[in-house]
């Protein structure tokens, strides 16, 4: 199941107002653009933690479903087609300006080890609600490929199997990658100042650490 | 209560790796008794627990964001500028009490496509001249709602163009088009003051840039009728 989209038309009328965009109707290109904005803009924005980057992004991939309108035939859900052209827009950017020499079907191929993390160094809580504006900040810290994931399947409530096909990797890999992805929120949240101390502070267990 | 983890700390590790190794899959909604266990014997793997679950919850719940007004504006534009709109709302249709201006239409979508073109990005030069090429790169530029200098000679050279011949039209339809003309010169008065006094006020660019087109469109008209 895609999410639900943001006051997107009802599947007749979109349908309808898809026809019509082929055919070159502006009204139903606006209407399109209106049902669909928040929705693509927030993801950019997510996947970039940047307003300019989202605008420019979001903007080029209206462009391009638009352009290409003409050639969608159905076959899959409207919103599934648009979102995932909007990731791609957004993903040959990120390709483009922060992972030059790694393609995203080859990244982490399990060669990593797994999440660290310092046992007897986590007494402190991070929150009992996560703060809005610490979580945006540390996703946008986020390595892309974490973040493109992460912002997938936590914030936008993809399944696994549909960020496979839209990153182009395994199942198996989309889970570690969001796994890894959530301790290293974690760790961007609590570097951030925002853990509480869960009880007073004792002898460290290692002191050499 | 279960031993702290400080009182067989490589044991109590080894339980927290092995934590760690099935919280994934425990997050994913797999049946993990062990991890249920450890979560309640360890205090470390327990605030990681707790922590990963509020960071899911409060993501899901992250509101969505509006784009800034200007977006639209700026592909509307290059929709134009590509051919992609084949049947721009003319603007009697947007008006209908101004529905016996229908016979003007295919004049009037022409001056449209090229003066909504020409507002957004400034192009110099003429018109007519205004390759799809040219516009998609100038659109990627940041908008500027200033009507460009050109245009408005445009307008001013329709209008022109029209004063100089108005005496040949029917008085009747002299006088619809007499109408409709001093109306759009005070909306777009009324849209200029506006956009002037606050400059990022998106709609009134909106109406402004529109206000012209009709006009344009108008007087495209109007010199029609006098032929
Ligand atoms: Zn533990």
């Amino acid at each position: 199941m895609s999410p639900p989209i943001d006051g997107a038309p009802k599947a007749a009328s979109e349908s309808q107002l898809i026809g019509q965009a082929q055919r070159g109707d502006e009204a139903a290109f606006a209407a399109l653009f209106g049902a669909y904005k928040r929705r693509v803009y927030s993801l950019c924005l997510r996947m970039t933690g940047n307003t300019a980057e989202a605008e420019d992004l979001s903007q080029e991939a209206f462009l391009q479903l638009f352009r290409k309108i003409a050639t969608f035939r159905g076959e899959s859900a409207f919103s599934t087609w648009l979102h995932r052209l909007v990731v791609n827009v957004v993903l040959m950017h990120l390709r483009k300006k922060e992972l030059p020499q790694v393609s995203l079907d080859e990244f982490d191929q399990g060669q990593e080890e797994p999440v660290k993390r310092d046992y007897g160094d986590d007494d402190r809580r991070l929150i009992g609600s996560v703060d809005r504006l610490s979580l945006l900040k540390a996703i946008g810290d986020l390595p892309p490929g974490y973040r493109a994931i992460f912002v997938l399947h936590d914030v936008e409530g993809y399944e696994h199997n549909e960020i496979a096909q839209i990153m182009n990797c395994s199942v198996g890999n989309s889970k570690s990658q969001l796994h890894k992805a959530r301790m290293k929120l974690r760790e961007g949240l609590r570097k951030g100042g925002k853990g509480i101390p869960t009880r007073t502070p004792r002898p460290a267990p290692d002191e050499d650490r | 209560m279960a031993s702290s983890s400080n009182d067989k700390p490589e044991l109590s590790r080894s339980a927290c790796r092995a934590f760690d190794l099935e919280l994934s899959a425990f997050l994913e909604g797999e049946r993990r008794l062990e991890v249920e266990r450890h979560a309640q014997d360890c205090e470390f793997c327990s605030v990681v627990l707790a922590d990963l679950e509020a960071i899911r919850e409060a993501s899901g719940a992250l509101p969505l964001e509006d784009p800034p007004a200007r977006m639209w504006l700026n592909l509307r534009a290059t929709l134009a500028a590509e051919g992609l709109v084949k049947e721009p709302v003319a603007w009697f249709e947007r008006f209908p009490g101004f529905a016996w201006f229908e016979w003007a239409a295919p004049v009037g979508a022409l001056a449209l496509l090229a003066i909504t073109a020409g507002l957004l990005v400034r192009t110099p030069g003429r018109l007519e001249n205004l390759a799809p090429a040219d516009t998609t790169v100038a659109l990627l530029a940041p908008v500027e709602f200033d009507v460009s200098p050109e245009l408005a000679k445009t307008v001013t050279g329709l209008e022109e163009n029209y004063a100089a011949r108005e005496a040949k039209l029917d008085p009747a339809i002299k006088a619809t088009y007499r109408k409709s003309l001093d109306s759009l010169n005070d909306s777009i008065k009324e849209c200029r003051a506006t956009v002037e006094a606050k400059p990022s006020d998106t709609l009134a660019q909106e109406y402004l840039m529109a206000a012209y087109a009709e006009k344009a469109e108008v007087l495209q008209s109007a010199l029609e009728d006098v032929r």
